[in-house]
């Protein structure tokens, strides 16, 4: 329902920034000068929510949560300047880089100790699909290679998560019932046995002469498809 | 005080029926809401907020005051404003009027009255002051009830009116999706979106509000009232934009 809500707006305002998020890691590097490291970011980057790597992972944790000092700068127009202090902490004597990744989708998975997630998207969607899963219960595992990763339940539940560079899509499929968001069409195929309500929602909505703005909704026996008009053009 | 027939309600004898109660299907969503949720109880500084705070009111403004309050729901601003004036009628079509606290002191003249805001059976020039809170983007006639303010107020009164700001427009999809759907449908939606959003909220504290605006739709403390306010705001048959608007029919209408 969050998908399809997402969906929608977005197309409402054309601004698909949130979708976009959701797609692949954001990481940004610099240098490690001694205990002092330096990175220019885009002025919006959540810092507090982005994920500090240095010295080959010895370091490793979302920037808010360490104890650690950083110093923000402008750097540009949009740009800031990040100086990161890690004086306080034993690093190993060759050090050189760091990097501050963002990605949505931390913290779902195994947190906080895994947030290796670069090229490997859909291994890592797959597994945040399973914690959840079986944080709920419900045991799951995950198998698949190239591309795509599969979760598979007991019960028959199978999400597909295809994409290691970027997240492209989710299918939710059990039997013959089959749900999937696809990122880069911005295109949601709803099955109304298993999400009856989002299902009714778009199947009431058409029979008025009321229309979705900036979305081609349509609809059969078993599937309301929502999708952004010409692709989400114009973001 | 009123133009025409109201009847005592069978269910509280002070709750009036307007004699041409028409359908008032479309806002049986509200009287649930109104009904299930008190949107009162513990938000009494927010409240006292939207009325006094936004018009930086006196606290004496509604002093020997006539005060009709369209749209009043369970009394969410009335219960503010009844203990302080000379007279009080709150009017809304929906049943929430049944909810209006009995324990809210009432002025030297109290009434509720269900009935329509496109067709108040209020006397004309009867209110010094007219307050109708979020209530307009959700009539079907919004112009027609506007007018009705206007009727129903004195020349010199004052008309305290709140309509969703543009910002809000975002919502139109949202709205148009979920306004076909039976009330306990649309519950449902809505309890898988705070749900899953409250997921996001507990692990990225950027990614949460980005969605969250993405879907203007806000946080709030009390799950129970982030459903309410949502459905509130989301499912209403009715959801027009009209804050353009108001300057423009007050301006027909000779209001200042």
């Amino acid at each position: 329902m969050l998908a399809v809500g997402v969906l929608i707006t977005s197309c409402c305002t054309r601004n698909f920034a949130v979708i976009e998020l959701l797609k692949a890691p954001i990481r940004h590097a610099g240098p490690l000068n001694g205990s002092v490291g330096a990175v220019d970011l885009p002025s919006w980057f959540p810092l507090q929510d982005a994920v500090l790597e240095a010295a080959g992972g010895v370091i490793q944790g979302k920037l808010g949560e360490l104890p650690i000092s950083a110093h923000k700068q402008e750097a540009g127009p949009q740009t800031v300047r990040l100086q990161i202090d890690l004086g306080q902490v034993s690093l190993p004597a060759i050090s050189t880089g760091l990097s501050l990744t963002y990605f949505p989708w931390f913290r779902f998975l195994s947190e906080p100790l895994n947030f290796d997630a670069i090229g490997r998207v859909a291994e890592y969607v797959a597994g945040s699909f399973r914690f959840l899963l079986e944080r709920n219960g419900t045991v799951a595992s995950v198998e698949g290679d190239g591309d795509s990763r599969r979760v598979r339940t007991a019960a028959g539940l199978e999400i597909e998560v295809t994409g290691m560079a970027a997240l492209r899509s989710v299918t939710l499929a059990s039997g013959p019932m089959r749900t999937s968001i696809d990122l880069n069409t911005r295109r949601i195929e709803i099955d109304h046995r298993m999400f009856p309500a989002a299902y009714e929602a778009g199947a009431e909505l058409l029979k008025t002469p009321d229309r979705l703005i900036n979305v081609d909704a349509t609809i059969d026996e078993s599937h309301l498809y929502l999708a952004a008009a010409g692709g989400g053009a114009n973001v | 005080m009123f133009r025409r027939a109201v009847k005592q309600s069978d269910r509280d004898p002070e709750v009036l029926i307007d004699s041409k109660l028409g359908d008032s299907a479309y806002v049986d969503t509200f009287g649930l809401e109104w009904q299930t949720f008190d949107g009162f109880v513990g938000k009494e500084m927010m409240s006292h907020g939207h009325l006094f705070g936004r018009f930086m009111l006196p606290k004496d403004f509604f002093s020997g005051k006539a005060v009709a309050d369209i749209g009043c729901g369970n009394g969410r601003i009335g219960r503010l404003v009844a203990p302080l004036c000379d007279s009080y009628v709150g009017a809304d079509l929906s049943e929430a009027v049944h909810s209006f606290p009995k324990y809210t002191q009432r002025p030297r003249k109290f009434s509720l009255v269900r009935a329509s805001a496109t067709d108040l059976p209020l006397e004309d020039a009867s209110a010094d002051a007219t307050i109708c809170w979020g209530v307009l983007h959700h009539v079907d006639e919004p112009v027609v009830a506007f007018s009705e303010l206007v009727r129903i107020t004195r020349r010199g009164g004052v008309i305290l009116l709140y309509v969703y700001p543009q910002t809000l427009d975002v919502r139109k999809n949202l709205n148009a999706y979920m306004r076909g759907l039976p009330l306990q449908r649309g519950h449902e939606i809505l309890e898988q979106l705070s749900d899953a959003l409250d997921v996001w909220r507990e692990i990225d504290s950027f990614f949460a509000p980005l969605l969250a605006s993405n879907l203007a739709l806000s946080f709030k403390h009390s799950k129970a009232w982030q459903k309410f306010q949502w459905y509130d705001g989301v499912t209403p048959r009715y959801h027009w934009s009209l804050e353009k608007r108001i300057p423009e029919l007050a301006d027909q209408s000779a209001c200042s």
